[in-house]
């Protein structure tokens, strides 16, 4: 016994000091992450493209806004800001007018507005035709209806045309509030910069109240919500709240059935404990090899609960019906390959690479090694009771299983097998899109829509990614891609487009401008001058001023708090000799797909980057390296699994194999398409089905195997076919898969036993009898 | 979209501020005494006279033409000289020599309605409005309430007695733009008559 006992009390030592080190990390501020990106690998780009994504997207992560709809909106912008404010959640909130702090327009735009001419003045201009501007300029001298419409400095209202070209007149600042009218309602604008990380879960949780608390005072009111912040905050919510609730629906029915299998609490804490043990080292290992853990990794993670309790049940169960007949020697090969074939089909996942599976990899090896370890050290050193009511119900089981057993020999299971495989190769499709990953609720989703098409706020998705070597030829470039552009765009294949060049011309137009803006004032000056009665000798002054006309510089622009939201779109230096800005699109087509890929082809300067067709490329390559590692591995295992069952392999592998096989032509018969996450949920599966062909091999005529195994898999069903009703569609899918898959175990794990004699069966332990 | 609010809130005061001032008489102030007043009027036309006076060259710009209040309807304010311009306002939005503004910062009609129909809290929203004297003789001065409107317009004086006659705006440079509202019976009958026919 003393044997036995130090290698169980080292592990106890171990499982302290995990347990130790998680609380550490934990307390320490190691957070649940929900960004998809981690899962993602490194795509191998150029450092422009990360930085451009990076920068691209770092206003949807850094900011948030809100529409506010409510029968008295001041009173109610006035109160979220309020509750937002007291949540310590936001650094800047602007909701008023006066909250947009008056920069100094005239001092950024007005000494180069001889030189910012939009499209439509410039036609007009070439055109020759200035009398209407004459007409016009005269009725603005006496009437202003611009900005700085003065008979020197600005006789024809160039500053106040050229704002107008770029403005959007959307916005409605004449009250107290910035509002926008969608679909005839004025609505309350509301834009905010984060106090922290949109991925902090405490900032999430703090602002997710303070919304719940306003919409709590303001049962009136209705929010429109756009930001990163909310879709991690909703992701992670709901998430979090469906594992715990289908995590304690499922435990509370495992339990039950448990105790009314073993009728003794003592075993079922016993059943249990392997769990809890795993789950700590795993926990401490993936904390301590990667800083934190995903959401995703504990989603999946719990998927093994299924797979760890395996060994617990099928030592439990033997004990229980064995009494003081059990021996330990005889589980151990069976325990063991149970162990090694599990982890194999988990641990390969380790050799993708995506970061995110290495750590569900690293995750799901440990978890199962430590439930495994509790279970061979410590379960012998507890007791059992051995029940009636226990041997009763696996007898009754066994009789279940021999009026199925038999029923699928070897031949039909081979033209079973090379239909599906034949149905599953033909008709199965896949689905690798971004939607997957996409944990954000249909009302969320809906917000973001219109809030993006309303206030034109795009998440720079898409883009053209433009490489000159300096900025005058950067915008020089951007300038001569504009035309095709706007044909896009008046096409209807392409949305909109931005870029810097649309608020700072290049130097070359800006001089062709003010060459332009001359020639006005030397066809019709004279001519206004006269008809307001104003002197001529103001001509000689107002010339001057377009004379010593300074060109506004892209430098300039980008540092006016005018032209901060354009720091976006423009890298900059990129290295010795380049420079590097963007041309985000939205409403990209397939026909200005293929145009714009061409032309980014033709031309080396210029890339095409569209982010979520990569991470769609990135999930599909993840899918299709999950299934050959998988395929791979096993045909390995049948290969090691031969060693010890010869022509007996097929019925070990039958019941994982098969069930897989049924999945995936369910799937395909249904019109279902594949993806990573139905992938993810086949590895449990695979794990458990092995597990069942192992035992049943090992111990083909003892009752506590099928016990076992029926157990396992009603557990795991409790677990995971509850899952198939979330919401959240990754959990949906692995849900289903593993409904329909351990369904299939079951009923596939008996059918292909071989016939046994009747009176050579046992109740007991004797199963090499 | 933080910039371009910030550049609408100058852009549209600055384009609608002489169009708040042709709406103004059908119901001018805060005080409801003085919009029913003015209200009773019914609609009124006439000719109207200005002056924008430019400090820093220390002249003058003179502009006069026809306006035309139809109430809760219509507003035309048309300039005769020293160039022809209308810019007329009804529900259906701006136009100016009867073709849509194009670059109509959108709300800006619908703000001149609710002048129109009495609905004052719009205009109290942007200003601080102060009101002296009675209704045979009164005085009113808007101030804005925005540091945004503030920086370049630092007041607006409006009189009169049964109508609006006079607007008096002060920019923040020195500039002032002087506006006379002639009575209707001064050199336009049509107008007049117009006046008389409402009810």
């Amino acid at each position: 016994m003393r044997a036995t006992r130090l290698p169980a009390l080292l592990w106890c030592l171990v499982l302290l000091a995990c347990l130790a080190f998680s609380s550490a990390q934990l307390l320490r501020g190691a957070s649940l992450d929900t960004r998809i990106t981690a899962l993602l690998p490194d795509t191998h780009q150029s450092d422009e493209i990360d930085r451009a994504n990076d920068q691209l997207s770092t206003p949807f992560a850094h900011r948030f806004v809100v529409l506010l709809k409510a029968d008295n909106p001041g009173e109610a912008a006035d109160a979220l800001a309020s509750d937002l404010e007291n949540a310590d959640v936001v650094s800047q909130l602007r909701y008023r007018p006066g909250d947009y702090q008056l920069d100094d327009l005239l001092t950024v735009l007005g000494p180069s507005r001889y030189r910012l001419l939009d499209d439509h003045l410039r036609a007009t201009l070439d055109s020759g035709d200035t009398d209407e501007l004459q007409r016009q300029a005269l009725a603005s001298l006496v009437m202003p209806t611009g900005l700085d419409q003065h008979p020197v400095r600005d006789p024809f209202g160039l500053l106040n045309r050229w704002l107008d070209s770029q403005l959007s007149t959307r916005f409605d600042t004449r009250g107290d509030l910035v509002t926008l009218q969608v679909d005839g309602q004025a609505l309350v604008v509301m834009t905010a910069t984060l106090a922290g990380s949109a991925w902090d879960t405490g900032l999430q949780d703090r602002l997710t109240d303070a919304i719940a608390q306003f919409e709590g005072d303001h049962p009136e009111a209705r929010l429109w919500r756009s930001g990163m912040v909310f879709h991690a905050a909703d992701g992670a919510h709901q998430a979090k709240s469906e594992i715990s609730t289908i995590g304690l629906g499922s435990l509370i029915g495992v339990l039950l059935i448990l105790l009314m299998v073993f009728r003794s609490p003592t075993t079922i804490a016993t059943l249990l404990l392997p769990l809890i043990t795993g789950a700590v080292f795993a926990l401490a290992v993936t904390l301590w090899w990667f800083n934190g853990i995903h959401l995703l990794t504990l989603a999946f993670g719990s998927s093994l609960i299924g797979v760890a309790i395996d060994y617990a049940l099928h030592l439990q169960c033997a004990r229980t019906l064995a009494g003081d007949r059990f021996r330990m020697r005889r589980m151990l090969p069976g325990l063991a390959l149970g162990l090694v074939t599990s982890v194999m089909a988990y641990v390969v996942q380790a050799f993708t690479p995506m970061p995110g599976l290495r750590q569900m990899a690293v995750f799901a090896g440990c978890g199962l090694i430590g439930a495994w370890l509790t279970v061979v050290l410590w379960l012998p050193l507890t007791r059992v009771r051995t029940t009636p009511g226990t041997q009763a119900l696996a007898a009754r089981l066994w009789q279940l299983l021999a009026r199925l057993r038999g029923r699928l020999g070897p031949r039909l299971a081979l033209v079973l097998a090379l239909v599906a495989v034949a149905i599953a190769g033909g008709r199965l499709q896949s689905d690798d899109s971004l939607r997957l990953i996409n944990t954000s609720s249909r009302q969320l989703l809906n917000d973001e829509a219109l809030i993006q098409r309303e206030l034109g706020r795009d998440t720079g998705t898409v883009y053209l990614l433009v490489m000159a070597h300096d900025s005058e030829g950067f915008l020089g470039r951007v300038e001569s891609l504009d035309p095709m552009l706007d044909g896009l765009v008046e096409e209807g294949h392409l949305g909109s487009h931005a870029s810097l060049a649309d608020h700072v011309p290049s130097k070359a137009r800006q001089s062709a401008n003010l060459e332009r803006t001359r020639n006005l004032y030397k066809q019709q000056l004279d001519k206004v001058y006269a008809s307001a009665g104003l002197p001529p000798a103001l001509y000689e002054r107002a010339m001057t001023m377009v004379d010593q006309s300074p060109p506004l510089m892209p430098e300039h622009w980008l540092e006016s708090p005018l032209g901060e939201n354009d720091q976006r779109l423009w890298l900059g230096r990129i290295d010795h000799d380049m420079v590097a800005g963007m041309i985000t699109l939205s409403g990209v087509d397939d026909h200005a797909r293929q145009q714009l890929a061409s032309l980014a082809r033709s031309d080396e300067h210029i890339e095409l980057v569209d982010r979520v067709e990569q991470i769609s490329t990135v999930l599909g390559k993840l899918r299709r390296q999950i299934a050959q590692w998988v395929a791979g591995a096993l045909v390995l295992l049948t290969l090691l699994l031969a060693l010890r069952y010869r022509w007996r392999t097929w019925r070990v592998i039958a019941p994982a194999g098969g069930a897989i096989l049924t999945v995936l032509t369910l799937y395909a018969l249904l019109g279902v398409p594949l993806n990573l996450f139905h992938q993810l949920a086949l590895l449990l599966v695979l794990g458990i089905g092995l597990d069942a062909g192992i035992f049943m091999q090992e111990h083909p005529r003892a009752h506590h195997a099928w016990l076992a195994i029926t157990l396992s898999i009603i557990s795991s069903l409790l677990a995971f076919g509850l899952l198939a009703f979330s919401a959240t569609p990754v959990l949906h899918h692995i849900g289903m898969t593993t409904l329909i898959g351990l369904a299939s175990v079951w009923l596939l794990t008996a059918l292909v036993q071989h016939r046994l004699p009747e009176d050579r069966t046992t109740p007991d332990n004797n199963d090499h009898g | 979209m933080s910039c371009r609010t910030r550049l609408r809130s100058l852009s549209v005061p600055a384009a609608s501020l002489a169009l708040w001032l042709a709406a103004l008489p059908a119901h001018a102030l805060t005080l409801e005494a003085l919009a029913d007043h003015l209200a009773a009027q019914g609609d009124v036309a006439g000719r109207f006279e200005q002056t924008r006076y430019l400090a820093d060259l220390d002249t003058q710009i003179d502009g006069r033409g026809r306006y035309r209040f139809e109430q809760s309807d219509r507003v035309v304010w048309a300039l005769e000289s020293p160039v022809q311009e209308t810019m007329e306002l009804s529900d259906q939005g701006i136009q100016r020599n009867g073709k849509p503004v194009e670059d109509d910062p959108a709300g800006v009609a619908t703000l001149i309605m609710q002048l129109l129909n009495g609905q004052l809290a719009a205009l109290s929203d942007r200003f601080e409005v102060t009101l002296e004297g009675d209704q045979k003789d009164w005085h009113a001065r808007l101030t804005p309430r925005q540091q945004a409107l503030a920086s370049y317009l630092d007041s607006i004086d409006m009189r009169g007695d049964d109508r609006l006659e006079q607007v008096r705006m002060a920019m923040a440079d020195g500039d002032r733009l002087d506006i006379h509202l002639l009575p209707p019976d001064e050199g336009d009958p049509v107008a007049h008559t117009a006046s008389r026919q409402a009810p």
